[in-house]
């Protein structure tokens, strides 16, 4: 059968073991294949029961206020657009928006930029010397809209995007919270369900970008052992053959991971027992959770390999990746996101959370899938052109440049 | 410096198990040699060794007085043409042959003046801006043998040169090595008996590692005279001949058959055929105990 | 006369490789430079700031110039062409070696230069610890490759590398990719011995196998 011998030569080569090797290594050094030392008790009254990130605007309104202000009155903003530093300084137009926004929500007037405090006072300019304050008419819902209005005017990622302005508001967690967590951990997700999400967390970021080496590998090694012209000539069809090579690269990168998942989750199962547990938690989250990272990854790998006839698709896949897990590192918490690669959750409880967002999270995946058996088509369809000589990869590209460049010279002669 | 190249004994291993040569003893003087044997008879690798690619594992091979161990001094003398060749795809011709000459160390007007002449040579001149990978496959042997050429070569090794080439190119491939065998040993290794028949005074016929001939092409003819016969026969009485002779070559004329064989005695109302090289090669084979099938098989 | 000749020959060396082989994996460089500013913020950081872009970007450079250097001879018909001429190829392995690291150097000098220029603290230690970053991660991949011959699992190599570096960012002591970001240079020069030591690897395995 195809697809046996295509997952045999895929499991065959030096790249899989490559990739294999680098997923032991991730899972052992992030110590996620053994969870027996984290086991979730029921919580005791008086004990410490952490801290948690709660909306709560009595605490955000006037912390995020006076931070606003201090960055405007020296005109700098910190943000942290895709998870680095970055220091933005606004023009005057923007600069008067943002004193707009203070002004807004301060009731102070503003002209020209400058917060004016009673008749003829003006903002200083040096750092910290504000004495503007938070009206007390604002309601929570236009403070945010404000803030949204200046992260906007900053370039996003700033402390006042809706994300981030929970980081002024930090909580302990009750006896009474902590036991409505303990219940859902173990009523929603069933304990292991909690342990699977945290594998999937550290697993994802390599399964969203080693598996792009697997599916370079694949498409390159007809080329490299002069097959082509042998396999094009074949009865096999372009869609069979290239379905059948794609999913011999998911299924060879899936299996080991849901292994894995299984190695990491069972470590738990002992220190439960008597509970309800979810043994099928592994599964469904390696499949719901991880497989669309790996379908994305795999899919642009074979799309550009196969257009260019280069490996550039490790290039654009990594530049991908390299950005996302660093805008994850503001959504440990199990935030997500529409377009995300690796979706994070990198805690092992904060299951509301997971249920909050999950619609999110499920649109993500789903959006992801989609996108991924569209690059598939997409290179069914350009594969089915090499093979009847109409498309030769990356000399059809610069042949099409050349030509472009050609017409666009006659037209301006 | 004598002309020539001495070989004693060589032995070559792949691994511990698998023997390429097994006590190969040669003697190559100026001209063209040809050297003959079916595929994997070893010939490849001991063109490959004799070019310093590979290391033997016992024995002694000098060429021209200067022994294998100094690979730097064999390589300014020999020219090797590997049987699949290719360079930089997307260097042109020019940029290929220089790039080669500077690797050989010709100073830059030298390697002018020796690229433009073989070049002429090999008749390229006028394509010598297209780029490696849109030459054809005669093309691209030519493009070999002048980059084999380059430092003027002492010794030329030339692997299967004309497989895959079309007859009107492998006869202007086979003038061409004929024309630069003038002062030089010329190495031809072939499964092609056309390009010795052709080109080669002297030869070899290897394998499975061992010599099993080394001399003249007429020699050889000798050993072959008496032994060759040919005979028309009745179609339906294929199967049970192929079983009977050793045939090398037969063609159909209507409902008979030409067969030429092989045999030690003569055979009744069999011809005595003038042997070829081929048809000594394949009596070789067959008292070496290694005779292939050639029959073909049952009908 | 002798020496005018052999550096001749190896600037003939050089241009051509330089042409063919290094002109796209300096120009995918280049844009990895380029696209530096525009993910990160480059304008009045302080030391540890400046480290960010520089360690956790700019690096990569390292793996695009080092990783392939022996890749041109991969093929067969064209590996055995160039072993069977004089000049050994060891020597332009050796040549690209230098090349790659002069263009890693001078990525790595423009871009701090650029950084200055925005304001940024620029030390010659950062530089010199981008470089060493840069080199040790290419060095990674060039002995996988030359171990391997397998370009995508050299790339693999360094990039795992370069995701534990991430993952376990100071528990990997004296080989610490981003540890300039913490203020700590130590590792700068064990990540640079390091390096030459496995490009001195890398070549000699190649000359080994080439030797067989």
């Amino acid at each position: 059968m195809l697809l046996g011998k295509e997952i045999r030569k895929t499991v065959l080569s030096l790249t899989f073991v490559a990739f294999i090797i680098a997923l032991l290594v991730m899972t052992i050094s992030q110590d996620v294949l053994n969870f027996s030392d984290e086991v979730i008790v029921f919580p005791k009254q008086g004990a410490d029961y952490g801290i948690q990130q709660k909306e709560v605007p009595e605490l955000i309104m006037p912390a995020a206020f006076s931070s606003l202000c201090e960055e405007f009155a020296a005109n700098e903003y910190i943000a942290y657009p895709i998870g680095f530093y970055k220091s933005v300084k606004l023009n005057d137009t923007d600069r008067e928006k943002m004193a707009d926004i203070i002004s807004t929500l301060s009731g102070a007037e503003q002209e020209d930029g400058s917060i004016i405090i009673g008749k003829d006072d003006e903002v200083s300019e040096t750092k910290g010397d504000i004495e503007v304050t938070l009206s007390d008419d604002i309601s929570y819902e236009e403070f945010r809209a404000c803030m949204k209005q200046a992260d906007d005017l900053i370039g996003g990622g700033s402390n006042y995007s809706e994300n981030n302005l929970l980081n002024y508001s930090y909580v302990a967690v009750t006896y009474e919270e902590a036991i409505e967590n303990y219940n859902l951990i173990a009523s929603k997700d069933k304990f292991t369900g909690a342990y699977a999400r945290l594998f999937c967390d550290f697993v994802g970021i390599i399964l969203s970008i080693f598996p792009v080496f697997i599916a370079v590998t694949v498409c390159l090694k007809d080329r490299r052992a002069k097959m082509n012209e042998l396999i094009y000539a074949r009865k096999t069809s372009s869609f069979k053959l290239i379905l059948t090579r794609y999913f011999s690269v998911i299924i060879a990168a899936m299996l080991p991971t849901i292994i894995l998942a299984y190695i990491s989750n069972i470590s738990v199962w002992g220190q439960y027992s008597g509970m309800s547990l979810d043994y099928l938690a592994p599964l469904k989250y390696t499949i719901g959770w991880l497989m669309p990272s790996v379908m994305i990854s795999a899919a642009i790998g074979m799309f550009f390999t196969e257009l260019t006839g280069t490996p550039i698709a490790i290039a654009i896949q990594g530049l991908w990746w390299f950005i996302d897990i660093n805008v994850g590192v503001s959504k440990l918490r199990g935030v997500h996101t529409l377009f995300e690669l690796a979706p994070r959750h990198n805690a092992l409880r904060n299951t509301q959370t997971f249920l909050d967002e999950f619609n999110t999270l499920a649109a993500n995946r789903l959006i992801i899938v989609g996108a991924a058996l569209l690059l598939v088509i997409a290179t069914v369809i350009i594969y089915e052109q090499k093979r009847r000589g109409e498309l030769s990869g990356y000399e059809t590209i610069k042949t099409h440049i050349a030509g472009l460049a050609n017409r666009k010279s006659k037209s301006a002669a | 410096m004598e002309n020539c190249i001495e070989i004693k004994e060589l032995n070559k291993f792949y691994g511990k198990k698998k023997q390429a040569l097994s006590n190969v003893n040669l003697t190559i003087e100026q001209g063209m040699f040809g050297l003959l044997g079916r595929n994997g008879a070893g010939k490849t690798t001991l063109m490959k060794t004799l070019a310093t690619l590979l290391k033997k594992q016992s024995g002694s091979i000098s060429i021209c007085g200067i022994p294998i161990e100094n690979a730097k001094e064999i390589r300014k003398i020999v020219g090797y043409l590997p049987q699949d060749f290719s360079m930089y795809p997307t260097m042109t011709i020019i940029e290929a042959m220089d790039y080669l000459g500077i690797l050989s160390g010709i100073g830059t007007k030298e390697r002018k003046e020796r690229i433009d002449l073989l070049l002429k040579k090999v008749n390229l001149t006028e394509h010598k801006n297209k780029k490696v990978k849109a030459l054809s496959g005669g093309m691209k042997r030519r493009l070999g043998i002048a980059q084999a050429l380059l430092n003027d070569p002492k010794v030329l090794i030339v692997d299967e040169p004309t497989a895959g080439l079309d007859p009107e190119e492998r006869i202007r491939f086979r003038n061409l090595l004929c024309d630069v065998s003038e002062e030089r040993i010329v190495i031809l290794s072939t499964h092609i008996v056309g390009d010795i028949e052709a080109t080669c005074e002297n030869l070899a016929i290897l394998n499975e590692g061992s010599i099993l001939y080394c001399g003249t092409v007429s020699d050889l003819l000798d050993t072959a005279n008496g032994k060759v016969f040919s005979k028309t026969v009745d179609k339906r009485d294929l199967p049970k001949l192929k079983k009977e002779y050793n045939i090398i070559g037969m063609h159909s004329q209507g409902n008979k058959t030409y067969i030429r064989f092989l045999a030690e005695l003569p055979y009744p109302d069999a011809e005595s055929c003038e042997p070829n090289i081929e048809d000594a090669y394949m009596l070789y084979l067959w008292n070496s105990g290694t005779a292939p099938i050639l029959s073909g098989g049952e009908e | 006369m002798k020496q005018s000749k052999h550096t001749l020959q190896v600037w003939q060396i050089a241009k051509v490789n330089l042409r063919h082989n290094f002109l796209p994996l300096l120009l995918l460089s280049v844009i990895i430079m380029m696209l530096t500013p525009a993910l990160f913020g480059i304008t009045h950081l302080d030391s540890k700031a400046t480290a960010v872009p520089l360690e956790m970007f700019l690096s990569i450079i390292g793996i695009i110039l080092l990783v392939p250097i022996f890749q041109p001879e991969h093929d067969d018909e064209i590996k055995d062409i160039i072993a069977s001429k004089y000049i050994d190829s060891t020597y332009i392995h050796l040549i690209r070696v230098v090349y790659s690291v002069v263009g890693i150097i001078v990525l790595v000098l423009i871009f701090s230069l650029f950084m200055l220029l925005c304001g940024c603290e620029i030390t010659m230690a950062l530089i010199c610890g981008t470089i060493a970053d840069a080199m040790f991660l290419g060095s990674m991949g060039l002995l996988a490759l030359a171990i391997t011959g397998n370009l995508p699992v050299s790339f693999m190599v360094s990039l795992l590398y370069y995701v534990i570096n991430i993952a376990m960012k100071s528990k990997l002591g004296n080989f610490n990719l981003f540890a300039m970001m913490d203020g700590n240079y130590k590792p700068n020069s064990y990540l640079f011995v390091a390096s030459i030591i496995f490009i001195t690897i890398s070549v000699s395995v190649k000359r080994g196998f080439a030797k067989k």
